[in-house]
Parts: structure tokens; C-alpha cells; sequence
């Protein structure tokens, strides 16, 4: 439950975080300051001692003694400024990460509309960068001026105590510096701010630019981009010599005050030395502790320098976010439990700001369990009418009811019981499938005293909402083609062997066609060189595919067998077409899906392919040998279209594997167990298997029918749910960018329907997907008619017939209202709209 | 790049590779002439080689698409639905590209193109399409003004048609709009 009383991030003051910090550390740093400052001082008083009393007395005992103290002195001071160092640094970390966590936590939770303004550059830009060196400050807050001024002070009474007027005339230089230096510092602040403002201009320039590059490429306004981008540089170049400047200046300035200081000493202290009245020790003190004045003076400007930065870039960091949430995050006395999911709209209207009204004059009534289809002209208003009912956006007048209540006052922990949001453009996270599916259900569950309450759904849930939305086959094919990791699934291995055996008897004369068998004697054009070599999976970690290349044992055999040579020139062979092929092509997974080069080694290769113009492949050693011999080890004929497969090397290999097979048995026993159509294959994916082979083809038709055997197969075995439990855990890459546009629709439809909503919102949700994955979630949603109220924005018009009502919307007004035979009969505008005249 | 894959040296391996003959297959297609050769050699390495069982659907009508075809072996054909029935508009087979208009841009198929036997393809998808182009500024426009000169003379076959269908009357029959299919 958060706090209500609680003053939000963005009101707070900096100076505040050095408030919150702890208590008990600030004490221990003020202990550690004192005795710091009492060792500063005390080397002076030994040094003055030295000269006066050991020199003249000529005691080599007492200088000994003298000097172990000096060196104590400076010593623990040493070790203690370390501690204080620790300590800031423990003091400014926690206060940045509870900002980043403060501030992160409040920016989620801003309207849909601060971020039309503000671009995501600036987000991370001010929660990583800019918040940066507030934390320096709250470290530094309370030991480094507390430190500093003590020491100051403490050297001034010294000074004082040594001669009066000299220590007086010395000192009155610092309340001439304290004067000047706020004024220039003050020019620095101006420019530092124009300086934050350049950088967040820059970085949303660039934000801008690279989330729009299709445009750019789509339009080549390169040059257009370029001049925005150039002009923005060009201006922060100019505010950044200004700034540094400025900061430099002030720096001259300080070591010019504190470079005076000793001139005083040397003619005020000389004559009063010619006088005879001081002594030699004492005006040997008095220059140190001139000298030892500076460095307190510098940390204090430095200190004064980091709290005008930091506090510069965290006000502008605060008024961007300065903005409130629309809605109540939890509710106290929730009162919509349970949820009918009647809706009524009455006279909305939203602006987004003044002048513009997007909806306007909207009058609805969805009765529970009814659905009804959101049609109308492209900007006609559907998607933002869908957002306010999904409580996405606040209307601005009238009213819009959940089960009679103003969804407006509605907590966002009731809406999202209740309500499901399917966009036409849903964001899929990075991570597995089950982190996407499981997205909304766990939103639900995070919510303070949520968890016990609300039940993680089960697998057959889950299994049930990826086959309602047509992605169980992608899922089940991510399990099936799952390497198992170790030893972890015994009973698996036993059951998929079972399998093996269930599919030779019922579909491997259907599918021989397509599937490559691991048969001893014929060459896997599906697999790699070095697969064909073992025929085997490996046992031991030096005869991992990858580390084969280093195994001396394996080298010496294909000198042996002879297989080295063939194997280095083919290597050749590949680089030299890849290279020549590429050229300077970007370094992109597209380009290099057909070599067995990857992108991050090209360059490597591209200077191998100079080499391989001036020597041959015998006289090629080392290192540059190593990579020919790892590229062609990597070589897979079906798939690296970039070179011929010879008969020849293909016959070679063959053999080869025979006596790999002689050789390991002899040589390395145990290192690799050879594939065995009996024995489960560790380094192949379930599917394979399966099969004791590879699948060849991968046309829709083809995989369509191995999905039907293979589920088939697994449910004869009971091992459809584990299967796809396993693929489950597909991990989905950055941002999803291992599916097709369909399958994360798809994912997006199932994440919301596991919660089972009582009201439903597709906002065009199914415009991504075939013909066929279209109709398919049309008629699930059509059976859930009286059980759940479903809004869809649709594009589809000839789905209308499947709801109850049609609300067509024309410049943010629903201009026709009613059942789709009503106005079908009425042959008014949606008529239009679907003979389209 | 340097341009060792041309036939010019006449040292060619004894077994051509499958990028060398799909290269050769590219160099066939009309919309692809003028493009520089390094060009080409990229869109030959992004190019998949695919077999296709017998009814099996490369394209659905109405669906947007985003691959074109190339025909090695096997064959091809173009129906069109019109209430339920399906019609057939032609029949395609080696040597024929089917689909070029589409790698410029997103368009909904107004056919459905289904094999008739088990046929070898050359798929061409259009993301992959467009990057190959925007490293080659200039390969753009020569696409572009290819397929514009096909389509230009497509409409003059059409308007040549339907004027001898016409005949001496010179007016036009009720049935002289038939469904289109995109030649290209």
C-alpha cells in the first residue's frame, strides 16, 4: 500500500537525501573528521618542534621520537581519509539508487500524455546520468565541508596562535575569495543549465531520429536528419566551451587567492624574522601550514562546484517529471468486486489539451456480457474512446460508469482485475514466453497484499489460452526443439525414446522424405562438418564442438587420418566466397545466415582473405590456420549456400567418421557417445530426437503435418504439457525479436485472456494476423457473449455480424448506433462503409 | 566488393554452388536488370531456396504478403475467388517471378497462388529486400523503373485486348473488366 502522505519524489529538495541518509553513519564520519583534523594539525606543531627544539638541542633520541609521531600522525590520517571516502561513497550510492528507484517508480505511473512530450532518451537520460551527480553531493554533504571548515578552522586558531598578525594578515585573503568566487560561479550555473537542456535536446534529437528510421530510410531524409542533429551538436558545442570556461576561470581564481598567501609570509614573516620576532620554526610552520591550507580551501570550491552541478541537474530532472497520476493506484474500500462489466457512457468528451477534442458528446450503454464493435473512419476517435473506457486515458467531462461507478475513481488495482487491454501494437517483454504470458496475471499479483489472494494460473491455464489463441504449435515447437541440458530429465529421455520408436512404426515412411536419418553411413547435409566427423554428442568438455578446435588429441587425428588439409582449404574456400561476396555489407545476421562466418568475426576473415591471396593453405599456420579449420568445422552444406559441397571432401568425411569412431574408442574412451538409434542424443533437440534425425523441409504444409504426428505421438506418451511447459521457457530475445509479428500478437491476445477480464478491449488486436488466426480468436470471443463484455476497435467489417451492437464513429461523435441488421437495413453510414460507395 | 563471382575468370569450381545458380536464376528477372552486380550478389545470399508439397499455398487472397517467388522447378498456379468460387487466372512454372510489385511495398493479394505439384522456389522477402536496396542509393529507382515499364506495357496488352474484343462496334462488352492479376 503506498503512502499517502508521502511527498512525492519530484517536490522533494536535494538537500532532503542528505537528511534521510543515516544517522548513525553521519556520527561515526563526524567522530572520524575530528580526530582527522586534530592529525592535520599536529604534523605542524612536530615540524616547528623539529626545527626549534631537536635542531638546537641536538638530541638524535627525541628527533627519532618526534618522527615516529609524524609519521603516525600522517598515517592514520591517511587510513581514516580512506574510511571517510568509504563511507561517502556507501552514503551517496544509497541515496542515488533510492532516487532512481523513487523517481522510476513515480514516472510509470504518469498520464499517457507527459509522454507524448517527453521522449524515452530523456527518461534514462535523467534517471542514469543526470541523477549521477546528485549522489556525489549527498555523500559528500556532510564530511567533506564539515572536514574541510574544521580543518580550516583549525589551521587559522594555529596560525593565530603562532604570530597574531602574520596568522590575521594570512587569513584575510579567504573572505576576499568567498566574495568573488560565488559571482563567477554563478555564470557557471547559467551555463551549466543551458548545458543540461542542450544534452536532453541532443539526446531526444537522436531518440527521435532512430525510433523513426524506417521513416528516414523509407523517405532517405538522411540529410534532413542530419541538419536537425548537426544544428543541436553545433549549439551544445558552443555552451560546453562556455561552460568549461567558466568552471576553469573559477579554478584560476581560487589557486590565484591561495597562491598569494605565501608571498605575504615571505615579507611580513622575513621582517618580523629580521626583527627578531619570530623564530625560524615557526616561519617554517607557517609556510607549511599556507601550503597545507590549500588543499581543505580546493575541496571546499570542488565541493561547492559538485552541489551547483548537482543541484541544477536535479531540479531540471524533477520539473520534467513534475506532473501528477490521473488515477488512484489502490483503493482502500474497493467496492467493484465483483464486476458485472456493464458500461455506461454518458456525454464524454476528452481533449488532450485545450482546443482539440478528440471525443466529443458520447452516449453508450454496453449491458454486461454484450459486445460491441467500435467501426468508423481512420482518426474517427474508436482507439481513444477504447483507451478511456480502458481507463488509459481520463475523460474530461462527463461520465463514464463500471457497474455504476466513474471509472475515473476507480483504483488501477480494480481496473486491471476487470479490465483487459489489447492494443494494436502490443509490446512484448524480453525474457521467455511464460514471462510474457504470465505479464498481466503477475501485474495483478505484484500489487501490494495481492499476492496471497490471486492464484499464479496453472499450466493447463496457460495451455488453454496459447491453443484459444492459435500459438500452442509455436510454443510447442520452441519445446520440441529444446536441447536438454544435462542430466535433469531422466524419465523425459526414457519417454522421448518410447516416442522414437512410436514414430518409426506410424509416420517415418510418411515423413522419410522430409527428415535427414542419423544413419552411419551417409553423409548429414542438414548437420555440420564437425557433427558428421563425431556422429556423436560429446562427453567430455574438450570434445565440445566448440573446443574441438583446440583439442591437441583431435588435431593430431585429422593429421592422422589426413583430414587436416581438406579441411583448412575448405575453410579457405568459404572465406574467400563469403568476403567476396559481402564485401562491406553491414554486419547484420540477414547477410550471414548462408556462411558459417558470424558478424563479429568478419573483419577477422576479411583480413584472412588478403592472406590467402599471397600463401596458400599449406603455408598458412597458427592462429590464422586455427580460424580456416574452425570455419569449416562450422560448415553445413543445406544451409551455407556460399560454396559448393564436393563429392569428394563429402567421401573424405565419411571415412573420416569411421575413424574417428576407431580412434576415440583407442585414444579417448568415453569422451563421446556415438549416436545409437536405442540411446537418447544429449547434444540434439528433443524433436530430432525424436525423428533419430533432422527435418529437412520447413514449409508451412510440411510442418503442419510433423506438428499433427508429433502431438499425436506426444499425448500417445502423456508428454504434450511438458513439452510445452519446456517451450514455455523459450527464451524470446530483445523485445521479442525471435517471433513473427503474428506469434506476438498472439501472445499479446493470451497474456490478456489468462486474466479473464470481465471486460474485454481489442483495439484492432487481431489486424496482425492471417485470415485464418483471425477468424479463430472471432469465434472464441463470439462464444463468450453473455459471460463477458467485449469493445472491439475493428477493421474487419464483414466480423460485424458476430456483435450484438455497432457504434460507427465519425470525428470523434458515434453517428450511428445499433444492432448490425438495424443499420445494415438502415443503409446508412455503415452501409457505406462495407459496400463502400 | 570485387566482383569474382562474374564469369570472367573462367575458373569457376567444378560444382557450382547453390548462391552461384540462384545468382543466375536473379539475373533471368526482368525487374532485377540494371542493378549492379554487388547488388545482386546480396540479394542472392538473402534468398531462400524452399520445396513446396503439392496444394500447398505460397500466397492467400486478401492476405497482405511479403515474400515473392521465383520458380526453379514444379509449378504454380494463380486463382482468384470470386463468391466462393474459385477461378483460375494461370498457370506458372520454371523461369517465372511472381509477386515483384509487393518486395516495394505492403499490398494485399488479390489472388491466391497455389502449387500444383511439388515445386522449388526461390523466396525473396521484403525486409531483407529493402536492405539490400538501401545500400545500393541508386538500385531503388532502377527497380522501381523497371517494374513501371512492366507495368506500362501490361496495360498496353490489356487496352490492345479489350480493343479487338470490342471489335468494329466500338463499344465496350458488359465482361471486358476481368479480375487483374499482377503480372510482375
Amino acid at each position: 500500500m503506498m503512502d499517502k502522505k508521502k511527498q512525492p519524489i519530484v517536490k522533494r529538495s536535494l538537500v532532503s537525501w542528505v537528511m534521510t541518509t543515516s544517522w548513525k553513519l553521519q556520527l561515526l564520519l563526524l567522530a572520524i573528521i575530528l580526530i582527522i583534523v586534530f592529525l592535520r594539525v599536529l604534523p605542524l606543531e612536530i615540524q616547528k618542534r623539529l626545527i626549534n627544539d631537536v635542531l638546537s638541542r641536538k638530541d638524535t633520541e627525541l628527533l627519532i621520537y618526534y618522527c615516529l609521531i609524524y609519521l603516525a600522525a600522517v598515517l592514520s590520517a591517511s587510513l581514516l581519509k580512506f574510511v571517510i571516502n568509504a563511507l561517502q561513497t556507501h552514503i551517496g550510492q544509497r541515496a542515488m539508487t533510492d532516487m532512481r528507484r523513487e523517481l522510476y517508480s513515480h514516472i510509470l505511473r504518469l498520464p499517457l500524455s507527459v509522454f507524448r512530450k517527453v521522449q524515452p532518451g530523456s527518461v534514462s537520460s535523467s534517471l542514469i546520468t543526470e541523477l549521477a551527480p546528485s549522489a556525489n553531493f549527498v555523500g559528500m554533504a556532510a564530511s567533506v565541508p564539515l572536514s574541510n571548515i574544521l580543518t580550516l578552522a583549525a589551521f587559522a586558531a594555529y596560525l593565530i596562535w603562532l604570530n597574531p598578525l602574520l596568522g590575521v594578515i594570512t587569513l584575510s585573503i579567504y573572505p576576499v575569495a568567498l566574495f568573488v568566487i560565488p559571482l563567477a560561479q554563478s555564470k557557471v550555473n547559467k551555463a551549466n543549465k543551458e548545458r543540461v537542456d542542450g544534452t536532453r535536446e541532443v539526446a531526444d534529437q537522436i531518440t527521435e531520429s532512430i525510433s523513426g528510421v524506417h521513416e528516414v530510410h523509407a523517405h532517405g531524409s538522411f540529410w534532413t536528419e542530419e541538419l536537425k542533429y548537426n544544428t543541436l551538436v553545433e549549439k551544445l558545442f558552443r555552451v560546453r566551451i562556455t561552460w568549461t570556461l567558466y568552471r576553469y576561470a573559477v579554478k584560476v581564481l581560487n589557486n590565484l587567492f591561495v597562491g598569494v598567501g605565501p608571498v605575504i609570509v615571505f615579507v611580513l614573516g622575513g621582517y618580523l624574522m629580521i626583527q627578531g620576532k619570530i623564530e625560524l620554526g615557526s616561519i617554517v610552520a607557517f609556510l607549511s601550514a599556507q601550503e597545507k591550507l590549500y588543499d581543505p580551501w580546493k575541496e571546499l570550491i570542488d565541493f561547492y562546484q559538485v552541489y551547483q552541478d548537482a543541484s541544477i541537474r536535479y531540479k531540471k530532472s524533477m520539473t520534467m517529471f513534475d506532473h501528477k497520476t490521473e488515477f488512484l493506484l489502490t483503493n482502500d474500500s474497493a467496492n467493484l468486486t465483483p464486476a458485472t462489466g456493464r458500461i455506461e457512457i454518458k456525454d464524454l468528451a476528452f481533449s488532450p489539451s485545450e482546443g482539440i477534442k478528440l471525443l466529443d458528446k458520447i452516449n453508450l450503454t454496453v449491458e454486461a456480457g454484450e459486445h460491441l464493435a467500435l467501426v468508423g473512419f481512420s482518426g474517427s476517435g474508436k482507439s481513444t474512446l477504447a483507451k478511456c473506457i480502458g481507463q488509459l486515458y481520463k475523460c474530461t467531462e462527463g461520465e463514464l460508469l463500471l457497474d455504476g461507478y466513474a471509472v475515473s475513481g476507480l483504483s488501477k488495482q480494480e481496473i486491471i482485475q476487470h479490465i483487459g487491454f489489447i492494443s494494436q501494437s502490443p509490446f512484448i517483454y524480453s525474457g521467455t514466453v511464460d514471462d510474457n504470458l504470465l505479464y498481466t496475471v503477475r501485474a495483478i499479483r505484484d500489487y501490494p497484499g495481492n499476492a496471497g489472494e490471486i492464484p499464479e494460473p496453472s499450466l493447463d491455464d496457460k495451455i488453454e489460452v496459447l491453443q484459444q489463441t492459435g500459438v500452442f504449435v509455436d510454443v510447442l515447437r520452441f519445446g520440441l526443439n529444446t536441447i536438454l541440458e544435462g542430466n535433469a530429465y531422466p524419465e523425459l529421455e526414457e519417454k522421448i525414446l518410447r516416442l522414437r520408436k512410436s514414430f518409426q512404426n506410424n509416420f517415418k515412411e510418411e515423413l522419410s522424405e522430409h527428415v535427414e536419418f542419423f544413419l552411419e553411413d551417409q553423409y548429414l547435409f542438414h548437420s555440420s562438418i564437425v557433427e558428421n566427423l563425431i556422429f556423436g554428442s560429446p562427453l567430455r568438455r574438450d570434445f565440445a564442438f566448440t573446443a574441438l578446435v583446440d583439442n591437441k588429441a583431435f588435431l593430431e587425428f585429422l593429421d592422422l587420418s589426413g583430414l587436416r588439409l581438406p579441411l583448412v582449404e575448405t575453410g579457405a574456400e568459404i572465406t574467400r566466397q563469403t568476403v567476396d561476396i559481402l564485401g562491406n555489407a553491414p554486419k547484420e545476421d540477414i547477410f550471414f545466415s548462408h556462411t558459417p562466418i558470424r558478424p563479429a568475426e568478419y573483419d577477422q576473415f576479411v583480413l584472412l582473405a588478403d592472406v590467402l591471396k599471397e600463401r596458400t593453405t599449406v603455408e598458412i599456420k597458427g592462429q590464422e590456420a586455427r580460424l580456416l579449420l574452425d570455419v569449416a568445422l562450422r560448415f553445413i552444406p543445406s544451409t551455407h549456400k556460399i560454396i559448393a559441397f564436393q563429392p569428394l571432401l563429402q567421401q573424405i568425411l565419411l571415412t573420416g567418421r569411421k575413424a574417428f569412431f576407431e580412434w576415440c574408442r583407442s585414444k579417448a574412451p568415453g569422451a563421446v557417445s556415438f549416436y545409437d538409434e536405442t540411446g537418447y542424443i544429449p547434444s540434439q533437440s528433443i524433436l530430432n530426437n525424436i525423428f533419430f534425425g533432422n527435418l529437412t523441409s520447413h514449409t508451412t504444409a510440411i510442418e503442419e503435418r510433423v506438428n499433427q504426428c508429433i502431438v499425436f505421438l506426444l499425448v500417445e506418451e502423456d508428454l504434450l504439457e511438458q513439452v510445452a511447459a519446456i517451450g514455455m521457457n523459450f527464451n524470446i530475445g530483445n523485445r521479442g525479436d525471435k517471433l513473427s509479428g503474428g506469434q506476438q500478437q498472439k501472445l499479446a491476445i493470451a497474456r490478456v485472456f489468462l486474466k479473464r477480464p470481465k471486460v474485454l478491449i481489442m483495439d484492432e488486436a487481431t489486424s496482425a494476423l492471417d485470415n485464418n488466426s483471425q477468424g479463430r480468436i472471432q469465434t472464441l470471443v463470439e462464444n463468450w457473449r453473455k459471460q463477458y463484455t467485449v469493445i472491439s476497435v475493428i477493421h474487419r467489417l464483414d466480423m460485424l455480424s458476430s456483435f450484438d451492437k455497432v457504434a460507427v464513429m465519425k470525428e470523434g461523435k458515434i453517428i450511428e448506433y445499433g444492432t448490425p441488421d438495424e443499420l445494415n437495413s438502415k443503409k446508412g453510414v455503415l452501409y457505406e462503409l462495407i459496400h463502400g460507395r | 566488393m570485387s566482383s569474382s563471382t562474374e564469369d570472367d575468370t573462367g575458373q569457376k569450381p567444378e560444382i557450382l554452388s547453390n548462391f552461384h545458380l540462384e545468382l543466375d536464376c536473379l539475373k533471368q528477372i526482368v525487374l532485377f536488370q540494371n542493378l549492379e552486380h554487388e547488388c545482386l550478389k546480396l540479394i542472392a545470399i538473402i534468398c531462400k531456396q524452399v520445396k513446396f508439397s503439392p496444394d500447398e499455398n505460397l500466397m492467400i487472397q486478401g492476405e497482405e504478403g511479403e515474400k515473392a517467388f521465383y520458380i526453379i522447378s514444379g509449378g504454380i498456379t494463380a486463382l482468384h475467388t470470386i463468391g466462393g468460387v474459385e477461378h483460375i487466372i494461370r498457370h506458372y512454372g520454371h523461369g517465372d517471378f511472381i509477386g515483384g510489385g509487393l518486395l516495394l511495398g505492403k499490398i494485399q493479394h488479390n489472388f491466391t497462388l497455389r502449387t500444383r505439384e511439388k515445386t522449388t522456389a526461390l523466396c525473396l522477402k521484403r525486409s531483407e529486400f529493402l536492405k539490400v536496396l538501401e545500400l545500393f542509393p541508386s538500385s531503388f529507382a532502377k527497380v522501381t523503373g523497371r517494374l513501371i515499364r512492366e507495368l506500362v506495357k501490361w496495360d498496353n496488352n490489356m487496352l490492345t485486348r479489350q480493343l479487338s474484343k470490342q471489335g468494329d462496334s466500338g463499344e465496350p462488352d458488359d465482361d471486358s473488366c476481368t479480375p487483374g492479376v499482377s503480372l510482375i
